[in-house]
């Protein structure tokens, strides 16, 4: 048996910035061997400390083909994650995980996708983008809509470039305050709902982003006529131990850290408290 | 190990056992025993033992070199401050030092301090922060009994047949007194609420009277007017033949409906509850006293429980809810400037002489309050020594105190932490927290308890009472170490102690004073009063407000006490449990207002006075009236204070803190 | 010596053998302090051993979830932080815990095992020999009757003694106990029949002063369903002081919170502390969101935890074993204790 709350210790090897408060944190684990034998899937999060500081959780950001360097991006909200902006690369992040269950995949191979992203839920979101464009044509349509609040509080704004130019997938952006570059669309992320085309019988919608935006995009969903187990969604809980001991994630029976942080509506809306 | 000890955080003194591994204190828990906490805390009491080991606790001197503070040991601060005050005494004459103590150390400590100012320094000016909170509480319990304090036990709101609470949130300030009026509540006791808010158990009430906030003596007169006419007065009151030229007959119901905003037959039908239902206990708070008629209203409370006959019998009396866990102690041990050991006048002459022999000698006069030290900073007063007391934060106009700290020559502050009056210190003397020292604390009713050491001082910190004995020392006076003895010391100089075998102490809950017999709750009415009963003086001309809501500023802004604070918060926001609380500052505001103002709850916003402004989040709510905003005090993240008046009230010196004129801006 | 299961020893030969095992092991007991409050603590002689109780005020739970307890410390070697876990717990007696928290034990164990295993829990456990006392005169606040929580238990002990009078009935649950025996030189007798017919007596007649108080099953059917009235709630909610004691003292709630307790010299402590669902800051997020930002809400979510079918199904038993704290330390006098809400929700609809 080991102790449950005792990090490993992660390098940070690079960190970019995304917007204004938020960045991307690369690492891999010190320990050679742990690193070696690491694998995470997407929709899964670890729990990352600041030593002395504290722990908060984030979903995995990158690509889960590509274990042995990993991403978390953080937007800086509170004390743990103002600390670990002030970390430089070459610095240490204790790391526990991966923790949580993970987006369906496999199941939902044939299927037409359908990505709805807001602000900051976007990188939870990537872990799953990227695997599923690596293998694009086990897939049919493809749309990825995504919403922030400004042009420059948008994430991955380079990879957000190579996704518009490709073909494959439709790829459309919009923001709530516009500034002078924005030539796109304008307004919450649920009004480029209006401008796609969907078989909703073969598609399967994922969604992430702030509670009220979830809200929002599962009730037109809803309205469009999509059936619950079609639509996907993160359930996002105060979290401490992240490991279904410390009760802070608890809706009904569910610990969302470990029975989520992944559920299907149909399951969301089984919950007794919402 | 467990170690029984008294709770710190308010005025109820709730009995609780601190649990101990390797010389940490890990939990507190409720005494079983205890005769008024009887196995209950409240939120504070449970988690409030976290600020013992944060992690910002002081654990050596710091001295001010250059700009900053530096490390230091015992000797040269100890030194430091002699010289420094010694220096002053020599230039300015002692009356250029002010000593302001705290209303959260040992009644012991409280008492060395005040010998330390008046025999040792020499000072008359010491003070505390009673001034702020009870000072008109104050004036007129000692004024009518002899004694500032209450004159029914909680207990006795067991035994009452009807509840009146003024101005106060018992289940946020002081929950154990809360948690046995909701009982009686539950149980069909009628309780009258006055309050400008209504509160979360409000609703369990009889009576909810709303008056506009700052017009609670109108309300309380027709109360007594209502009595009076009616002829439901308590027979046994003196001299009601000529009450009736008092001038109360302006105090009409219907007068005072036009006046507060409630409607006349709540106020005829809150006279007959009061007047008719039996043994009654009033139980009021800062929401009263911090006006520009404080002492007025605390007058016209007292009236009202002589007029119903609420005076000297079982379940009855006047309680003010003290805000502080040893308020009652620094008022008995004469930590305001007015008064010395033993509730007796400072001007009184047999007072001086029984407590001179102790002391040597003591001034024959009132000094200066904490609010006029404040104003005479670095004019008359050169020096402040500021114990356990988060100043800058607990004084009105935030700014102006924080300058006026700033114009000292000389501010040695004592404390657990770097409180924001710490840091513009030139001397900081860290001390032990209640965990780490014994004495006893006075809760509300005048219960005397014993705090137990439980473990070890954290770093270097000595206990208040040890520090003013080592600066004593360096005076050259010699003060007793020992807490019994300096126990023994007190009793003699405060006599309603005097009955008191310090053994006695030690049973659960302690011993209520000043009749050890007293402790089950009854009866201490009748041995504070004796044969008398206190005077009928009806005060009719309340003082207009200093700052009237007018064009500009259309709004009364007032304020009140969220359940996880206490004080400034200087202690409390440092444990990690209650800090999660509480973290948003939010400002109330009448829906329909808001409605008005096209503005919605969540919003963040700009609450505006003459003084200040202050960014945070929007509650609209029926909880209060139209017309009125409602702040929390003493946020660590936006200082209601700041934007309040430091106006005197002329009796009492207690600053109007409570109400001014506001705005709300979109932010 | 076979010792068979059920087995009958004169007190002080028991306490004789357990002054032996002290010698060696920490052997944590019942003591009174001064005002008459019972606390455990780990005694150096047995004759500070108190029988005049029935059930302390803080639950046992804190020998096994510490009210604060360390996670890990760590220091920094250069820039590289160093963590380290907290050192492991010596083995102890626990001896004259009452049944109801013995239930509750089981009901921790339960929660701690399985996917994730809580070490620093089952360290502790392990550790801990436990001798329970079966009761024989219940208090008025007991309703362990109700909840399968006393008052003896048939198993979940190592030791379980009834108090004969003069002797101990021993029932041994598990191969530590008898080790205990054993080890210890307890003279042990096969249990007789008058002995075992004594305790019948002894069992029925505290089943007899035991008031049923808190009938369970309509409250379990209404939470289950959701079929508590709003009003029901929104009542409860507003009486509630959010104190917090009532998790505090349950010896089946286990909810913490973690922090840090960093040193100006960059060593420093991560610590859990329990933590309570009726407290405001439990779910708040650091968007300022809170999910429970009602005491009403707080309030269902205690009873959700503790009765609804789900979680009983979950953790094969109610989260109650009736030990009666949380009526003595509410602030709410009399309302939010499990036997009051029950029977609020058995009278409503
Ligand atoms: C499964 C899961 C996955 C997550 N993934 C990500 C992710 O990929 N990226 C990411 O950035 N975040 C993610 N989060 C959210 C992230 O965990 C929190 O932002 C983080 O815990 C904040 O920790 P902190 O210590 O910085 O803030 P804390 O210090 O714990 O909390 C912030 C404090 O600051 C105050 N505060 C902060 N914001 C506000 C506000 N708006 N209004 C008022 N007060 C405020 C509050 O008082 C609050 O207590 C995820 C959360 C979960 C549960
Ligand atoms: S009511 Fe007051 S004394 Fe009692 S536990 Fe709470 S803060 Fe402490
Ligand atoms: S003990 Fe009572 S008052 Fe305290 S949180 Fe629990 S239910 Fe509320
Ligand atoms: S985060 Fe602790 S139980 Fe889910």
């Amino acid at each position: 048996m080991e102790n449950l709350y005792l990090p490993d210790l992660a390098l940070i090897d690079r960190i970019v910035d995304e917007t204004s408060d938020t960045k991307t944190f690369t690492l891999h684990f010190a320990n050679k061997a742990l690193n070696r034998r690491f694998s995470f899937k997407s929709g899964q999060f670890v729990e990352a400390t600041v030593f002395g500081v504290g722990e908060a959780p984030f979903g995995f950001a990158s690509n889960p083909h590509t274990p042995q360097q990993f991403d978390i991006t953080v937007r800086a909200i509170g004390a743990v994650t103002h600390a670990m902006h002030a970390l430089k690369e070459g610095d240490y992040l204790g790391i526990r995980g991966p923790l949580g269950n993970s987006f369906p995949l496999e199941e939902v191979t044939d299927q037409d996708i359908l990505f709805i992203a807001g602000g900051i839920g976007l990188p939870p979101l990537k872990s799953l983008i990227e695997p599923m464009l690596d293998r694009r044509d086990e897939f049919g349509q493809f749309i990825i809509l995504y919403g922030a609040r400004t042009p420059a509080d948008r994430v991955y704004k380079p990879l957000l470039e190579t996704w518009s130019k490709r073909t494959d997938i439709q790829f459309l952006q919009t923001v709530d305050t516009p500034d002078a570059t924005w030539q796109g669309p304008v307004g919450v992320v649920t009004t480029l709902m209006e401008k796609i085309k969907l078989d909703i019988n073969r598609t399967v919608a994922f969604t992430c982003g702030p509670p009220v935006m979830i809200r929002f995009v599962i009730q037109d969903l809803l309205g469009m006529g999509f059936a619950e187990d079609r639509i996907i969604s993160t359930l996002e809980r105060y979290m401490k131990c992240g490991v279904g001991k410390c009760g802070h994630c608890a809706i009904g029976h569910k610990y969302i850290c470990v029975d989520g942080p992944v559920f299907s509506y149909r399951q969301i809306k089984r919950l007794p408290e919402r | 190990m467990k170690i029984q000890t008294t709770c710190p955080f308010c005025g109820c003194g709730c009995g609780m056992l601190l649990e101990v591994e390797a010389n940490q204190v890990i939990s507190a828990s409720p005494q079983r025993s205890h005769p008024l906490s009887r196995g209950t805390l409240c939120i504070k009491g449970w988690n409030g033992h976290q600020i013992i080991h944060h992690p910002q606790r002081l654990t050596q001197p710091l001295i001010r070199n250059r700009q900053k503070l530096v490390p230091a040991s015992w000797r040269q601060a100890i030194t430091l401050v002699h010289d420094r005050l010694a220096k002053l005494r020599d230039d300015h004459g002692a009356d250029c030092i002010g000593v302001i103590g705290s209303v959260k150390t040992t009644t012991e400590e409280a008492y060395l301090l005040n010998r330390l100012a008046r025999s040792v320094l020499g000072t008359p000016h010491v003070d505390s922060l009673v001034r702020y909170d009870h000072a008109p509480s104050v004036r007129v319990l000692q004024a009518q009994m002899g004694y500032a304090t209450a004159c029914a036990g909680i207990l006795d709101i067991e035994k009452a047949s009807v509840i009146l609470i003024a101005g106060a949130n018992p289940k946020a300030q002081a929950a154990r007194v809360g948690s046995y009026i909701f009982q009686a509540a539950k149980r069909g006791i009628p309780v009258i609420h006055i309050d400008p808010r209504q509160q979360e158990h409000t609703p369990l009430y009889t009576l909810f009277m709303q008056p506009r906030p700052g017009t609670d003596l109108a309300l309380f007169n027709a109360l007594l007017h209502v009595i009076i006419a009616r002829g439901w007065q308590d027979p046994g009151v003196l001299g009601i033949s000529h009450l009736r030229d008092d001038g109360l007959q302006r105090f009409t119901p219907e007068y005072a409906e036009q006046v507060c905003g409630v409607p006349a037959h709540q106020i005829v039908q809150a006279a007959e509850l009061m007047a008719k239902s039996g043994p009654g206990v009033i139980i009021y708070g800062t929401g009263v006293t911090q006006q520009v008629n404080g002492t007025a209203n605390v007058q016209a409370l007292w009236n009202l429980a002589l007029l119903t006959g609420n005076m000297g019998r079982e379940g009855a009396g006047l309680i003010p809810l003290l805000s502080a866990n040893n308020m009652q102690g620094a008022i008995d041990a004469g930590l305001m400037t007015e008064l010395a050991p033993g509730h007796r006048l400072i001007k009184e002459t047999p007072t001086r002489h029984d407590v001179a022999e102790y002391w040597g000698s003591l001034p024959e006069k009132k000094g200066l309050t904490v609010q006029e030290m404040l104003n005479q900073a670095g004019k008359r007063i050169k020096g402040l020594y500021v114990v356990g007391e988060n100043l800058a934060w607990a004084a009105p106009d935030t700014q102006a105190s924080t300058k006026a700290l700033k114009n000292l020559d000389f501010l040695v502050v004592q404390d657990l932490f770097l409180t924001e009056t710490a840091a513009l210190a030139d001397v900081v003397l860290p001390a032990c927290s209640y965990a780490e020292k014994e004495g006893t604390f006075t809760n509300l009713e005048g219960r005397i308890q014993r705090v137990r050491q439980a473990i070890r001082p954290v770093g270097a910190c000595l206990s208040d009472g040890e520090i003013i004995a080592r600066l004593a020392k360096a005076f050259g006076a010699t003060f007793p170490s020992d807490p019994k003895q300096i126990f023994l010391e007190m009793q003699s100089c405060i006599p309603c102690y005097q009955q008191i075998k310090y053994a006695q102490l030690d049973q659960p809950g302690g011993v209520v004073w000043p009749a050890p017999g007293a402790q089950k709750g009854n009866g201490r009415c009748r041995a504070l009063l004796g044969e008398r009963r206190g005077g009928f003086y009806p005060v009719t001309a309340g003082a207009p407000f200093t700052e009237p809501p007018d064009d500009e500023y259309p709004f009364a802004l007032f304020t009140g006490r969220p359940v996880f604070h206490r004080r400034t918060g200087t202690m409390v926001s440092r444990s990690f449990t209650l800090d999660k609380e509480d973290p948003i500052v939010t400002v109330e505001i009448n829906t329909d207002d808001a409605k008005a103002l096209k503005l919605r709850s969540g919003w963040p916003v700009k609450v505006v006075t003459r003084r200040g402004h202050l960014r945070c989040t929007l509650v609209a709510t029926r909880a209060i009236a139209p017309g009125t905003l409602f702040l929390p005090i003493h946020h660590k993240e936006g200082l209601s204070q700041s934007l309040m008046l430091a106006a005197l009230e002329s009796e009492s010196g207690i600053p109007e803190m409570k109400l001014c004129a506001a705005k709300l801006e979109t932010a | 010596m076979q010792v068979s299961a059920k087995a009958i020893v004169p007190k002080t030969l028991f306490l004789e053998g357990l002054a032996r095992c002290m010698k060696k092991t920490e052997v944590i007991a019942p003591v009174k302090m001064k005002g008459g409050d019972i606390t455990f603590e780990p005694i150096s002689n047995v004759r500070q051993i108190t029988f005049d109780y029935v059930n302390d005020h803080d639950p046992l739970k804190r020998f096994f979830i510490p009210a604060r307890e360390e996670l890990f410390s760590y220091h920094f070697s250069g820039n590289k932080p160093v963590a380290k876990s907290p050192p492991q717990p010596k083995p102890r007696v626990l001896f004259g815990i009452r049944s109801c928290d013995l239930q509750g034990l089981a009901h921790m164990d339960g929660f701690f095992q399985g996917a994730f295993e809580d070490q620093l829990y089952w360290q502790r456990r392990q550790q801990t020999l436990t001798i329970s006392l079966a009761c024989t005169e219940p208090l008025d606040t007991c309703f362990c009757i109700c909840c399968n929580g006393g008052p003896w238990l048939e198993h979940g002990f190592d030791l379980q003694l009834t108090d004969l009078g003069e002797t101990f009935l021993v029932e041994i649950g598990s191969a530590a106990g008898r080790r205990f025996l054993e080890e210890w030189h307890v003279p042990c007798q096969s249990a007789k029949r008058k002995d075992l017919q004594l305790r019948q007596e002894l069992m029925q007649k505290c089943d007899e002063k035991m008031i049923p108080t808190a009938y369970l099953a309509k409250a379990c059917i209404q939470i289950t369903n959701n079929r508590v009235r709003e009003e029901l709630w929104d009542e409860m909610g507003a009486e509630c002081f959010s104190c917090g004691g009532c998790t505090h003292v349950c010896p089946c709630c286990t909810c913490f919170d973690v922090y840090d307790c960093p040193q100006e010299d960059g060593q420093g402590t991560r610590y859990r502390c329990w933590d309570s669902c009726q407290y405001a800051g439990f779910t708040r997020e650091a968007s300022g969101h809170n999910p429970r930002a009602k005491a009403k809400e707080r309030v269902k979510r205690r009873f959700y935890h503790k009765l609804s079918y789900a979680y009983i199904q979950q953790d094969g038993h109610p989260g109650c074993v009736g030990c009666g704290r949380c009526i003595t330390v509410c602030q709410a006098f009399n309302q939010l204790d499990v036997p009051a809400v029950v029977k609020r929700l058995r009278r409503d609809g």
